[in-house]
């Protein structure tokens, strides 16, 4: 009961932050809401038995994105509103699009023979069992997020640079 | 009534369809790249989910991946921006054209 | 633990080169940029060699990761080819167009995203592998970080990529819940007991996301309209680079993940992807018609061409795929070679992309036009070039396959796309050049470029035969039937 409750709570939350995202003022106040929905989803993630993963969405998305974000909202001073919105016409059919592709896949799911049930891990041993898997079977893509790093390395560097010359 | 994937699914579906109504509607690049992030979040409700009740860690391991994806992206994303606004500041995606044909 | 490095060599040989370059970059004297750009080709050449050498290699590696077969390894060429020329036209570009000397080690990170995409048997992978490819794009496209028009591009391309990313995740994340894996075999095994798509919704909604995503990334219609807009901003050899490498990429990885997980939905993919086909070269051909700029019409003409290669992936056979990887040499050669030119006719900050700046080339730059004028008949598809043999492959198959009405709407959108291809043509044939046009200078990398290029083109379309026999071959892994 006291799950379903929890789940009801933080989903809501959830909900609520990303509508607030969508409907917020100015870029600032979209990255409220960004905060309410990424601490919420973590909540969940500690109540699906995932308290590292959990953690991890508190530090980096909460945490550093979303300071990210801001930092760079401030940088620029663009905390200002928006001109127009976009065409009546074009929000209208961006909502609908929307609508049509959660009902769809509602609808896919509540067919589908969904994952329910099994015993949950204990999860004392949640970041033993992440680590051992991480560093055998998922060494490659653990690579490969290495490199993905370096990327953003060299585009910070190059694009945020000034030129030498001048 | 328990709780199953069924629930987090669908809350992750209805979390998916708000940010992509962000992409669609808003025009503040910042709020975009907000609601792009969000989605990606959305779908990494999915696979937690999946994991807990396939009772396995893999599902875990790809939100992880996809973490450090998010983290790379919107650094590239925000160098660009800052780029950009160095050249000329604005923030409407509309004055670029973003969905233009 | 079975980590075979071996297997990935060509890999490690390019991520090797990535950081021997970065290196040089970090010591930043006066002369590294140009010095970068020679290593990374070397790189290139040698992954290339790697690939070649380990051909005929079957082997599964990091715990079922990725496999290192012919079909993977074949892939790596194509990409390699579209890096290497790639690499050649940005020795010049750093000096034309002030690009900055990060572009030769972006290259090459794009590069090894896409070998990985092409080997990767794991949806992890395959996704990790996307986002390196597409997030080293991003970048390259801002490169010209002076231009707006370049900056621009970057974040359009930046923000849909993303979109884009969230639903092949999304997909992968539906596979994942109906399958319990995320191995292609293991979501095979799965999915092989349920027979039709209604018996598993999720992932059959998996299936469906899983080709949003790709589309994204690949220009179908309807998920193309970021494309012209973002290949007409980028500089010409990222553009180059992207519309010939990472679509053969995402091919590539769709005839994969398509042939090894869903063998049993063919029929209904292969619908699903035909219908897609129709709507990409109808729209991309129509849309070219009325262009006046050479590039932005060149960008048109990839969707269009991404809708013929799709054909080859709908008819869901051996010979279709044969028939795409086919499609995929051919057109990054005759797509590379149009952008050398597109870029050979620039300067800072002038494009001299309108179709009046190439009226009358041919008195002004004979080589170049008649170079110009062949890319634009391989690329209409005219006999005697590449161009046409790879389209008849691919028609053909579909013939064979059954879906001759898709071949003959593909006809029929071939002899309209003649039209402005030719219209290029005869303009720098018959036209009079303005008094004031810009005069183009051709250097040696760039030259290298056209020439190779352009002879390869004719010489695909007179002999395709080794070729053809080593795709063959290459396939025979992938398909076992």
């Amino acid at each position: 009961m006291l799950e379903i409750i929890l789940f009801a709570c933080f989903g809501l939350a959830a909900i609520v932050g990303a509508i607030w995202v969508i409907l917020g003022k100015n870029a600032t106040w979209s990255a409220l809401g960004l905060l309410i929905n990424f601490c919420s989803l973590g909540a969940l993630y500690i109540m699906l038995n995932a308290p590292f993963v959990g953690l991890i969405q508190f530090i980096v998305y909460a945490g550093a994105i979303v300071v990210m974000f801001l930092f760079v909202i401030m940088l620029l001073m663009v905390a200002r509103g928006e001109g127009q919105d976009k065409k009546p016409v074009q929000r209208y059919a961006g909502i609908a699009l929307a609508v049509l592709l959660a009902a769809g896949l509602v609808y896919v799911a509540v067919g589908a023979a969904m994952p329910h049930g099994a015993l949950p891990a204990t999860p004392q041993d949640n970041v033993r069992v992440l680590g051992l898997t991480l560093f055998s079977e998922y060494l490659l893509p653990l690579w490969m997020a290495g490199v993905l790093f370096l990327i953003g390395m060299i585009a910070v560097v190059m694009l945020a640079k000034r030129k030498r010359e001048a | 009534m328990t709780l199953s994937s069924l629930h987090y699914f669908i809350l992750s579906a209805i979390l998916f369809a708000i940010g992509g109504i962000g992409v669609l509607v808003r025009r503040n690049v910042f709020v975009i790249f907000m609601c792009v992030e969000m989605m990606l979040n959305a779908v990494n409700l999915s696979l937690i989910a999946f994991a807990r009740y396939l009772n396995q860690a893999d599902g875990q391991l790809l939100v992880l991946f996809v973490m450090a994806i998010a983290a790379a992206e919107v650094v590239v994303g925000l160098a660009i921006l800052v780029a950009l606004h160095r050249k000329r500041p604005t923030t409407d995606a509309d004055e670029m054209n973003v969905l233009r044909g | 633990m079975a980590i075979d490095l071996q297997v990935l060599a060509p890999e490690a040989i390019i991520l090797a080169f990535v950081l021997i370059t970065l290196f040089i970059y970090a010591l930043g004297s006066k002369r590294s940029t140009t010095l970068m750009g020679w290593l990374a080709l070397a790189g290139v050449v040698l992954a290339g060699a790697a690939s070649l050498y380990y051909w005929g290699d079957t082997a599964l590696t990091f715990q079922g990761m990725v496999a290192a077969d012919g079909y993977g390894l074949f892939a790596n060429l194509v990409f390699l080819l579209a890096a290497g020329l790639a690499i050649l036209m940005g020795l010049e570009a750093v000096r034309r167009f002030d690009l900055p000397a990060e572009v030769f080690v972006l290259i090459l990170i794009a590069t090894l995203g896409m070998m990985l995409l092409g080997s990767a048997v794991n949806l992890v992978a395959v996704f990790l592998a996307l986002e390196i490819l597409s997030i080293a794009l991003y970048v390259l496209t801002a490169s010209e970080r002076d231009e707006w028009r370049s900056l621009e591009a970057g974040m359009k391309y930046f923000i849909l990529g993303g979109f884009a990313s969230a639903f092949l995740l999304f997909g992968i994340a539906m596979i994942y819940g109906a399958t319990g894996t995320f191995s292609l075999a293991g979501v095979a095994a799965q999915g092989a007991s349920l027979s039709t798509l209604r018996e598993a919704p999720l992932l059959a909604a998996g299936l469906v996301f899983l080709l949003i995503g790709f589309a994204f990334k690949v220009a179908l219609v309807p998920f193309q309209m970021w494309t012209p807009d973002v290949y007409e901003g980028a500089p010409s050899l990222v553009t180059a680079f992207m519309s010939a490498g990472a679509k053969a990429a995402g091919f590539v990885a769709l005839i994969r993940i398509l042939e090894t997980a869903f063998p049993y939905w063919r029929t209904e993919w292969g619908w699903a992807l035909a219908v897609i086909a129709v709507l990409t070269m109808s729209w991309g051909n129509m849309a070219a018609l009325g262009q006046r700029s050479v590039k932005r019409m060149l960008a048109y003409s990839s969707i269009a061409h991404a809708g013929y290669i799709v054909i080859g992936v709908a008819v869901a056979a051996r010979t279709g795929y044969a028939s795409v990887l086919f499609y995929l040499i051919c057109y990054t050669l005759m797509n590379v070679g149009a952008f050398a030119v597109v870029m050979a006719m620039g300067r800072k900050g002038e494009p001299n992309e309108g179709l009046d700046d190439y009226t009358g080339l041919i008195r002004r730059k004979p080589g170049l036009a008649l170079a110009m004028a062949l890319f634009m008949l391989a690329l209409a598809g005219i006999p005697l070039t590449a161009g046409f043999l790879a389209k008849l492959y691919v028609f053909s198959a579909a013939v064979v396959e059954g879906y001759a009405w898709l071949a003959a709407v593909a006809i029929v959108n071939a002899v309209i796309s003649a039209y402005y291809y030719l219209r290029v043509a005869a303009r720098m044939f018959f036209g009079e050049a303005r008094a004031d046009a810009a005069p183009v200078h051709v250097s040696a990398p760039l030259g290298f470029v056209v020439a190779l290029t352009a002879l390869a083109t004719v010489f695909l379309g007179v002999y395709p035969t080794p070729l053809l026999e080593f795709i063959q071959a290459a396939i025979r892994p992938l398909v076992g039937f």
